[in-house]
């Protein structure tokens, strides 16, 4: 039965909505929907806590239809299985707390917002009825305009009473509100708001200042009464002194008019005697002038006297002047005697002081002959060093010149050697030749012209010949004398060299031809290249004698031709050349040899560098070049590349 | 006596052959004709050429000097030892200097038998050479 008329309610809502639309204009039908309405909005909303005994509505409304149509309901229906209990209200009351559905008509709109406040976020569910603030309704039965009475929904409200909603809530013809319109339009007017709030707060500071403005200048209005007040009262004070004093005044002012009073009877008094004393001054008066003739005697005496007086004060001034002259005098005297005394006393001090100086230049003249004689000894002494020195450095050379000549010795013994043996087996194989033939001159001598055995002694030559081996011999003694006289020759030249090579030059210059004293070095030298060297000469036979000293040119020369030598280890070529250039001779020796790399030919030209294994080079050699070369003012160059060769190249000065 | 002893060579009819090699033509020159009495000397002007008279018969004495260009006494004696191992002549060097590491090493391993200095004395190498004749 009851669920009939449950259905029945429906079906009139959706009648209503299907059909009645706006055909019906009748407020009860009106009454009726919004009955259906509350009814279904109760059935399709969930409470959480589903534990009330009846469920409570409450109308806030003065529309006695609408308020009959919900009785009638609450009367014979049921919702959420649960009996209605309504209760009515005019304006908002506490009890609307207590129940689960709220419904404000469009008469009591007024209450709606308090109605809100007191029920938000509780489980209950409030409905309007043509509320237009969107953003606070939750169910808002409104009327459209074909006369349709339609509702919409603020689900976020909705969920906020921690309320669920079915899904039939829709199909009923609810519209959901736009919720993100209305955030916006309360964004809007949120940024109104703060808009009006930010022009509200300017105004309220200008009004501020206003104020403090307005404060102080009262502040000063105040200060300027207390000072004023002050001053006047201060005055009130001088005032007061003033009455105070005008008192006294006219109290004393009534004494003196007491004391003149008497004073006029003292006065008359005083009348009296005066009179009385005029005549005594009369008397006295006459005594005075007599009195008077007498002093002007007096004083005539005294006149004279005082003149008198004058004139010695005037012949005792002229004295004092004297005795202040005498007396500046004195004084004069007394500074110059000072003046003296002083001067005195500094020649004194002055000639004592020259005494000290000369005593000390006495004594610094014997220290500096001391040390002069010091100096002089020390001087000789560096002279005998230098001189030692001079004479070592002169060994020195010498010596090297001794040692390359030790390690030349080898290659000269043989060279000596050879000649020499020319010579000693040569005399020796002419004297068997000789004897060979003596025999045959012997015969050939004892021949007379005109003798008889005249054939046979020539047979005896001729056997004698054959024997002798006469034509071998005759052939060879010329060749003999020849190869003798060679080896002589070769012998004094090659001590030519030797000696030109090792003289020790006397400090004098002297002709040199380079030409020989590159022909000696190679002389010397030819044992020591012969064997896997060629020499190729290119001389400029121009060139004439320079002065030097030749055994040191020779000794520098043989040098770098030895050392070209020695850079050469399997066969090679030095070339030896000779030219004139802007008045200097250029030497070159240029070789196939070894080479010099960079780090070897920054230390070519130290003393005692050297690459050779010890006992073969002294490590002076070039070292002493360098020296001999630079003493004649000339210049040693090197170009070198490795394993390709070297080029010395010596610029010697004509001069 | 000298004229008896070269008697007494010629008597013998076959004269011992020598060859000398030096770089010196005087030397050449002095030594053929102070033992052209005594021995059949041959000269060669340089080692090249010693090789090539050795090519051509057998001596049975090689002197040398020691220092020539191009191949010295010892490299020919060097060589020697290598091309005629089987009949090998009695070797002697003649140089002016004896300090030569060279020659050592050529009495070691060349066979050379006897070192003569420059200058030589013509009765003291005609005993050495007697006795290198002799001796092979």
């Amino acid at each position: 039965m009851k669920l009939r008329n449950a259905y029945k309610y429906l079906i009139i809502t959706i009648a209503c909505l299907l059909c009645f639309s706006g055909a019906l204009k009748a407020q009860i039908n009106r009454a009726q929907i919004i009955g259906g309405y509350i009814y279904n909005f109760g059935n399709n909303i969930n409470w959480t806590s589903n534990d009330f005994p009846d469920f409570k509505i409450v109308v806030i409304s003065s529309n006695a239809d609408i308020i009959e149509e919900l009785t009638t309901m609450s009367e014979n229906q049921r919702i959420q299985n649960k009996p209605i209990s309504l209760s009515t209200f005019s304006k908002p009351d506490p009890a609307i707390q207590d129940a689960q559905l709220v419904f404000v008509t469009s008469d009591k709109l007024s209450y709606y917002m308090s109605v809100f406040d007191m029920i938000e976020g509780k489980e209950i569910l409030l409905v309007s009825e043509n509320f237009h603030n969107k953003s606070y309704v939750m169910l808002n039965l409104y009327d459209a305009e074909d006369e349709r009475i339609l509702f919409e929904i603020n689900k976020p409200n909705i969920l906020n009473q921690s309320l669920a909603m079915s899904e039939e809530m829709l199909l009923m013809s609810g519209t959901e509100i736009d919720i993100a319109s209305i955030y916006l339009k309360s964004q809007h007017s949120l940024r109104d708001m703060e808009m009006q709030i930010a022009s509200f707060t300017d105004e309220l500071d200008s009004l501020k200042l206003d104020i403090s403005v307005t404060n102080t200048y009262v502040e000063n209005q105040r200060n300027l009464i207390r000072t004023q007040k002050s001053r006047i009262d201060s005055q009130r004070i001088v005032q007061e002194q003033y009455l105070l004093r005008t008192t006294e005044y006219e109290a004393t002012i009534a004494e003196q008019i007491h004391l003149m009073q008497t004073d006029e009877v003292l006065l008359s008094h005083m009348e009296d005697s005066l009179g009385r004393t005029r005549e005594e001054l009369q008397n006295q008066n006459d005594e005075i002038q007599v009195s008077k003739e007498i002093l002007s005697d007096q004083k005539i005496r005294i006149d004279s006297i005082n003149n008198e007086i004058t004139a010695r004060n005037k012949v005792l001034s002229d004295k004092d002047d004297i005795i202040s002259k005498q007396k500046d005098t004195m004084f004069l005297l007394w500074i110059i005697i000072f003046i003296s005394i002083l001067f005195v006393m500094l020649i004194f001090y002055a000639y004592q002081l020259n005494r000290k100086k000369s005593k000390r230049l006495k004594k610094q003249g014997l220290e500096i002959k001391r040390i002069n004689i010091e100096l002089g000894n020390n001087n000789e002494e560096l002279k005998i060093t230098l001189d030692e020195m001079q004479q070592m450095q002169q060994r020195l050379v010498q010596s090297e010149k001794m040692a390359s000549l030790g390690i030349l010795s080898a290659g000269i013994a043989h060279e000596i050697n050879n000649p020499i043996n020319f010579v000693y087996a040569g005399i020796n194989s002419l004297l068997r030749d000789f004897k060979d033939i003596e025999p045959i001159i012997a015969e050939i001598s004892k021949l007379k012209p005109g003798a008889r055995d005249l054939h046979e002694k020539l047979v005896t030559i001729e056997q004698l010949k054959k024997d002798n081996y006469f034509e071998e011999a005759y052939e060879a003694i010329p060749e003999i004398i020849a190869d003798i006289k060679l080896g002589a020759d070769r012998t004094a030249e090659i001590i030519k060299g030797l000696r030109s090579f090792s003289r020790t030059d006397k400090r004098e210059l002297k002709d040199l031809d380079i030409h020989e004293g590159i022909e000696t070095s190679l002389l010397l030298l030819k044992n020591k290249y012969k064997k896997h060297v060629s020499i190729v000469k290119d001389f400029d036979n121009n060139i004439s004698t320079i002065k030097c000293y030749p055994g040191k040119i020779n000794q520098a020369l043989l040098n770098i031709i030895s050392n070209a030598i020695d850079s050469i280890t399997e066969n090679g070529t030095i070339w030896i050349t000779t030219k004139m250039e802007d008045g200097n001779i250029i030497i070159s020796v240029k070789d196939t040899g070894c080479g010099i790399d960079a780090e070897m030919k920054g230390k070519l030209f130290d003393p005692f560098y050297t690459t050779k294994p010890v006992g073969q080079g002294t490590g002076l050699g070039l070292s002493i070049t360098y020296g001999i070369i630079q003493e004649h003012n000339g210049e040693i160059k090197v170009i070198s590349e490795p394993d390709k060769g070297s080029e010395f190249v010596i610029v010697l000065p004509m001069q | 006596m000298f004229y008896q002893c070269s008697n007494l060579q010629r008597s013998m009819k076959t004269k011992s052959k020598i060859l000398y090699v030096d770089d010196e033509e005087s030397n050449l020159r002095i030594f053929k004709d102070s033992f052209r009495r005594d021995f059949e000397v041959q000269i060669a002007i340089s080692a090249y050429e010693a090789l090539e008279i050795l090519e051509q018969g057998i001596v049975d004495v090689v002197i040398t000097d020691q220092r020539m260009p191009g191949m010295t006494g010892v490299e020919l004696l060097k060589e020697i030892n290598e091309r005629f191992s089987d009949i090998p002549p009695e070797r002697l060097i003649v140089s002016g200097y004896s300090e030569d590491s060279d020659i050592r090493q050529a009495f070691k391993e060349y066979r050379l038998s006897k070192f003569i200095p420059k200058p030589w004395n013509y009765e003291d190498l005609k005993q050495t050479i007697i006795e290198a004749v002799n001796h092979k």
